[in-house]
């Protein structure tokens, strides 16, 4: 699949030509799981939306510059990456341990189970015990790997798109992946 | 069978993150696949990743599902207005911003090389002469073909008066000296 099979690859060249329609369509689509991705950097989901905002005035801002090389979403990512960073790096979040809000429907999360052979959604249904446990794990990651991290197993990148998200070589996102899956995994032995 | 030969698993653990995610190239997947069918401990191991990733991978995405009532007419409506606001950036102009450092650079450079050359020469004042920023001394006027030695004669002269302890001898140059 080259870059402009991909429809939104296709919006965003409209939104060039200054399509205002095209710039919405492509907002209305990222949006919610972008808050999602900004909420794991910053804990506050109002927080996670102004960010979002950020987002795509840089996008509309730099929409000029944008060239189609790869699936539009990876080139949204990166910004996205880069303005989640700068957050993190203004201090307000290093070392500290950021609870994400509730989920707004209360209660304990929906689960999906990756591999449907391996386990069933029940086995996988989190509490919300552990669900802050992980949320604390996650969030004590150094921020790079966290990114890595998010890409991969919650956007469902290919280490390639995290690696062109995050401006660095494939052989550094195997590492910091490698590195952030053994850490899960050993700090989160008691969490079923 | 060609790219499966058997690693060693220290060959092997570093690999097996993006062999579960499937993230490795062919021959490295083969061997590691083959690795991991004949080691126990490597093999408990991606049971132990795999279990670990499944839970990453669940969290996240309940994650993602939790942000539900994200309310993006609201979001929309709070963007639009600032959109009006927002100019694009040109393309000239971020190739503007992006070499504008480059000239001031090579300024800096030019002139810490010249400071530096200044220092090495043992003064400005025959730097200056030499670039014809200032008048040479009177002896200097008369003789031009001295000027080449000029600066090592100086420097030579201002070390044996310093290793004998005495002052150097008046620069026939300066103020004082064309006074006296």
């Amino acid at each position: 699949m080259t870059p402009t099979d991909d429809p939104d690859v296709q919006l965003m060249l409209a939104a060039q030509r200054d399509e205002r329609g095209a710039f919405e369509a492509l907002f209305r689509k990222y949006a919610k799981q972008l808050v999602g991705f900004a909420r794991q950097f910053v804990g506050s989901q109002a927080r996670a939306e102004e960010l979002v905002q950020e987002v795509f005035l840089q996008v509309f801002r730099t929409r000029r510059n944008y060239v189609a090389r790869a699936r539009f979403s990876t080139w949204l990512y990166r910004i996205a990456t880069n303005v989640c960073l700068s957050e993190v790096r203004r201090g307000e979040y290093h070392g500290r341990m950021v609870p994400l809000d509730p989920p707004a429907d209360s209660g304990d999360p929906p689960s999906q189970t990756a591999d449907p052979e391996s386990r069933t959604a029940e086995d996988l249904l989190l509490s919300r015990e552990a669900v802050d446990k992980i949320t604390s794990v996650l969030g004590a990651l150094p921020a790079q790997q966290r990114a890595a991290l998010l890409l991969a197993r919650m956007e469902g990148f290919s280490y390639e798109e995290v690696a062109e998200s995050l401006n660095c070589s494939l052989s550094a996102v195997k590492s910091l992946i490698h590195r952030a899956t053994l850490t899960l995994r050993e700090r989160l032995q008691d969490v079923r | 069978m060609f790219g499966s030969r058997s690693i060693a698993c220290q060959d092997a653990r570093p690999d097996l993150v993006a062999w579960v995610d499937g993230e490795l190239q062919s021959r490295s997947a083969r061997r590691v696949g083959a690795h991991v069918r004949d080691c126990a401990s490597c093999s408990r191991e991606v049971q132990a990743l795999r279990s670990s990733i499944d839970l990453q991978r669940s969290f996240l995405r309940s994650g993602s599902d939790s942000v539900a009532a994200v309310d993006v007419d609201a979001l929309w409506r709070r963007l639009e207005p600032r959109l009006q606001l927002t100019p694009p950036e040109s393309r000239w102009r971020k190739a503007v911003a992006a070499w504008m450092w480059r000239p001031a650079l090579a300024f800096a450079a030019a002139s810490l090389a010249l400071w530096v050359g200044v220092s090495a020469l043992g003064g400005s004042e025959t730097v200056l002469i030499s670039l014809g920023l200032e008048s040479p001394p009177p002896a200097l006027r008369q003789e031009p073909d001295l000027f080449r030695e000029y600066a090592i004669i100086r420097q030579l002269d201002i070390l044996e008066h310093l290793d004998n302890g005495e002052s150097p001898v008046p620069d026939a140059a300066t103020p004082a000296a064309q006074q006296g």
